[in-house]
């Protein structure tokens, strides 16, 4: 901050910053080095060098489950995730703070308010509900409930991007003769494109990691995500350490990637949405 | 190009009146500029003629015709804005040919227009960049290109200087000035700097707490300011304000002096007035009424400012440098009577006319 | 005297803004709306499964419910582990942030990489903690013992009294990096100048955090409070794969709760008894959590250098 270094100050701040990367990110690691040892050897404890590897962990794997599908089904999900979860939340956010209209406080609460309702609660009506309408067992019926699981934090997340929007820009376009959802679509959202790229990142990781809903609205094996078909083998698998350590890594290995590329966008979005 | 008028305008925002009661009218092809400090109500003026603020009461009218109910968008004016508020994710062409696609021009004719205006004003060089990469000068006038482009009824200008620095805002009041004359454009121009007003505008109209106190062209508000605020607005450096009392005959006693204002006024002796007076409009004169024990200077280059005292009243004055008196000295000016202003008391003193 | 001048458009603005709204409405009626109001009555009957028989009865349900020593017990734990998540996470992301603040190269790719625990989906962190707190093969006990700390292994998620800390401290392991990213962008806001002025008036580094980069979290920390609460509330994933809710309804939290006493007991009326209470107390909790976020938000930390150049001499 200054020029004149406290270095005890600076050694603390080291130390904590390595404490918690070691903390959050070497069970990752570690995980990872572990899956390529067959179970036996993991059962007897770990070892920082593995002394024996393999592949079979991965191979049984991918040899006993639909692995394959199971990603496909979550790619098809997070898509249609995205894809319902972006308009509705620009929209909305562009609403809430730049249009004036009767009950624009109490919505703007509301929005938030969603996430004070149980979720185990709403899944058995859910289910009745979808099944009359013919949602249940679809893909967009679970990207429907995802949507609403990601809109409200979306929403606050774009708040401030909408209003680090100077608002001359929208009155330049009113002069210039284009009309609010011209200007909407054409000026505000390339302005805060980096928003709409997090909430997308967001929208992404909420459809991959969901479990609930994903396990009681998808009902046919052909239609299960990944989350949910791996955190079964949880309970088939009780001690085979391998080839649970293996399916841990195959769960998580499409989210970190996919957010390993996006992760700048996201970040982005979420320090602006903190400096409302 | 076309006349606008402003009828009874006034706009409130809850408890605070912003702008009170005010008539304007624009002739064709006119620049006119609204002066005066923050607050002054000229900004919400203008941006009520641009639509984008509702007067409260009142009507506004283009050519004849009463807008005051339509929008921006469908007023056909152009506006510069004083952060320019270009569009960032576009480029240069782009952004002069945004306004062209409200109209359904046709594309050849939007590349044609935005290649014509771009040149007119030097930026045919940068018409693949974005804003960001471009100089304050050169945003500027892509601003002035967003506007002129569409051949609008009339061109708002909202200080659109005041984010440059002083070398290049001469120059830009140049290039305003011109552009203006080449298009015979009517021009509603917003500052708050007197310098821009008098040397741009046809006619000034110099605005205070929401209402006009002088429309005017430049000479009328700097020859005859029609009331203190105006006289103290205009010029610089600043009129001297003397706390006087109205004398005998044609004069007036400055601290136990008398002075002659070549006129009678039409008050009684002692009645308490003030006198107005130029830096610029004293010369350094052993015979004059005028006794100033000087304090300070600052010395200009070709001008001397003295800052000094007449008994108990500041007193500024502006003299050659070779003439100017040194701090510590005591000099006596004068001043010629065509030069002295005298007003009531009071912030917005009226003008008091002198019968010759 | 600037006003804050806006565009002036009143009833267009108006039905633009229903316009805009509206596909939100839209879902959170139809999504949340209509099966929480389908909820909530049955809540009134003696639904068991759906699709069965039942009649309506009331506050009969309730009654039962709140009677159950099970349904208490799950909902103080509840209460516990909102608040205990709560702090914990709260106080970690601070720490973290503090140390991150300031700016080094890798600073971003730190940034992203510490939110990889809320990243992946739960199975994995479950898979990953049990494998690490098992007594017999796990890291956690092998390292303790390497070091010499103990000498017999310990059970965590085994142990009765210890699942329900582990499994606290799990979850704030899981969310403390992305509040930790939240408030770090909130401190880099911070104008250097704020410090700045606080140093030449005499402010030492504690007081100088304390008054001005505190001041200019309240209004996140408020917000974070309010959300992070919520969302701690209704975690189902973590625990049951982990847990289960065991060893002996332990770890049973009041989603756990409510989900055993639909899919397991099969008696989806009493469950949703259960959500409507539960939905009360979260209300509670919510509402002053929700108004004290409103008031520092209006507040501002320009008190912050106020404060902090009043402590010299302290």
């Amino acid at each position: 901050m200054n020029d004149y270094h406290n270095p005890v100050a600076s050694l603390v701040k080291v130390v904590v910053i390595l404490l918690i990367l070691a903390v959050l990110l070497l069970p990752f690691l570690w995980i990872l080095v572990n899956s390529f040892r067959p179970t036996m050897d993991i059962v007897g404890g770990p070892e920082i060098i593995p002394s024996s590897v393999t592949l079979a962990n991965y191979t049984g794997l991918l040899d006993s489950t639909p692995y394959w599908l199971w990603v496909r089904n979550s790619s098809i999900v997070a898509l249609i995730t995205i894809v319902f979860t972006v308009p509705i939340s620009v929209l909305a956010s562009y609403g809430l703070n730049r249009c004036r209209f009767p009950g624009r406080n109490q919505l703007g609460i509301a929005v938030l308010a969603v996430y004070a309702f149980p979720t185990a609660l709403l899944v058995i009506p859910m289910f009745s509900l979808f099944n009359r309408f013919g949602l249940l067992d679809t893909y967009v019926g679970l990207a429907l409930v995802n949507t609403l699981l990601a809109v409200p934090f979306a929403v606050w997340m774009l708040q401030a991007f909408m209003r680090s929007v100077p608002s001359e820009i929208e009155e330049a376009s009113a002069m210039d003769g284009h009309g609010r959802l011209r200007t909407l679509f054409r000026i505000v959202v390339p302005q805060v494109l980096p928003g709409i790229f997090s909430v997308a990142v967001f929208a992404m990781v909420v459809a991959w990691t969901e479990y609930l809903f994903s396990s009681v609205l998808m009902v046919s094996d052909s239609n299960r995500v990944l989350a949910v078909g791996m955190a079964d083998l949880i309970g088939q698998y009780r001690v085979d350490w391998g080839r649970l350590m293996a399916g841990a890594v195959m769960t998580a290995a499409p989210v970190v990637l996919l957010f390993s590329i996006t992760a700048r966008w996201f970040l982005r979005g979420v320090s602006a949405g903190a400096l409302d | 190009m076309s006349t606008i008028e402003l009828v009874g305008i006034s706009k409130s925002f809850g408890k605070t009146t912003v702008v009170k009661n005010l008539d304007l009218s624009i002739a064709d092809g006119e620049f006119i500029v609204l002066v005066g400090p923050s607050g002054c109500g000229k900004t919400t003026t203008l941006r009520m003629i641009a639509g984008l603020e509702r007067p409260t009461e009142g009507d506004i009218r283009i050519d004849g015709n009463s807008v005051v109910s339509l929008p921006p968008q469908k007023r056909d004016l152009a506006m510069v804005f004083q952060n320019y508020a270009l569009y960032s994710h576009y480029s240069v062409a782009k952004n002069l040919a945004y306004p062209l696609k409200a109209r359904g021009v046709s594309k050849a004719e939007i590349t044609e227009k935005v290649q014509a205006t771009a040149e007119m004003l030097g930026l045919g060089e940068v018409l693949k960049r974005r804003p960001g990469q471009l100089s304050g000068g050169q945003r500027q006038r892509v601003a002035l290109g967003r506007a002129i482009i569409r051949e609008p009824l009339a061109f708002l200008m909202d200080e659109p200087l005041s984010n440059l620095d002083a070398a290049l805002r001469v120059d830009m009041r140049k290039e305003i000035i011109q552009l203006a004359d080449r298009l015979s454009s009517t021009v509603v121009y917003v500052t708050h700097d007197q310098v821009e007003a008098m040397t741009m505008a046809d006619r000034v109209v110099v605005m205070f707490d929401g209402l006009i106190q002088q429309l005017g062209t430049p000479a009328e508000v700097f020859e005859r300011p029609a009331n203190r605020f105006v006289a103290g607005f205009i010029g610089t450096p600043r009129m001297n304000f003397l706390d006087v009392t109205v004398g005998q005959g044609k004069e007036l006693s400055v601290e136990g002096s008398s002075v002659g204002i070549g006129g009678s006024l039409p008050m009684s002796v002692g009645d308490p007035v003030v006198l107005g007076i130029r830096p610029e409009a004293v010369t350094v004169d052993p015979d004059g009424p005028l006794e100033v024990s000087v304090t300070l200077t600052e010395n200009l280059g070709s001008e001397t400012l003295a800052y000094g005292l007449i008994g108990t009243q500041e007193f500024l004055l502006l003299a050659p440098t070779r003439a100017a008196p040194q701090a510590g000295q005591t000099v006596r000016v004068a001043c010629d009577s065509a030069d002295m202003h005298v007003f009531e008391p009071g912030a917005l003193g009226e003008r008091l006319t002198v019968d010759a | 005297m600037k006003f804050r001048l806006k565009t002036d458009y009143e009833s267009t603005d108006r039905r633009l803004g229903l316009l805009l709204v509206t596909p939100v409405v839209l879902l959170i009626v139809v999504i949340l709306l209509v099966p929480l109001f389908d909820a909530i009555s049955t809540s009134f009957t003696n639904l068991r499964v759906p699709g069965g028989e039942y009649e309506t009865v009331g506050l009969e349900q309730y009654g039962t419910i709140l009677g159950d020593p099970d349904f208490q017990s799950s909902l103080g734990r509840t209460v516990v582990w909102v608040l205990a998540n709560g702090v914990l996470q709260l106080v970690l992301a601070l720490i973290a942030a503090t140390a991150l603040n300031s700016s080094f190269r890798g600073l971003n790719m730190v940034r992203a990489w510490i939110i990889l625990p809320w990243v992946v989906p739960v199975a994995v962190i479950a898979i990953l903690w049990r494998w690490m707190l098992d007594a017999t093969s796990g890291g956690i006990n092998w390292a303790l013992d390497s070091l010499g700390l103990i000498s017999e292994p310990i059970v965590f998620l085994g142990d009765p009294d210890k699942a329900f800390p582990t499994l606290i401290a799990m979850n704030s392991w899981r969310f403390f990096p992305f509040l930790t990213v939240l408030l770090l962008a909130a401190m880099q806001t911070v104008p250097r100048s704020q410090f700045e002025a606080a140093s030449m008036d005499g402010a030492s580094a504690w007081r100088q955090f304390r008054t001005i980069t505190f001041a200019h979290l309240r209004p996140i920390l408020g917000i974070l409070g309010l959300v992070g609460t919520l969302w701690a509330a209704n975690i189902f994933d973590l625990i049951w794969l982990t847990t289960k809710g065991g060893p002996s309804g332990r770890t049973e939290t009041m989603p756990l709760f409510i989900y055993e006493t639909a899919f397991a007991t099969f008696n989806f009326s009493l469950a949703a008894a259960a959500s409507g209470i539960f939905l009360i107390v979260l209300m509670l909790i919510a509402i002053p959590l929700g108004m004290n976020a409103r008031a520092e938000l209006a507040r501002g930390p320009v008190d912050g250098i106020i404060r902090a150049a009043r402590g010299k001499g302290n």
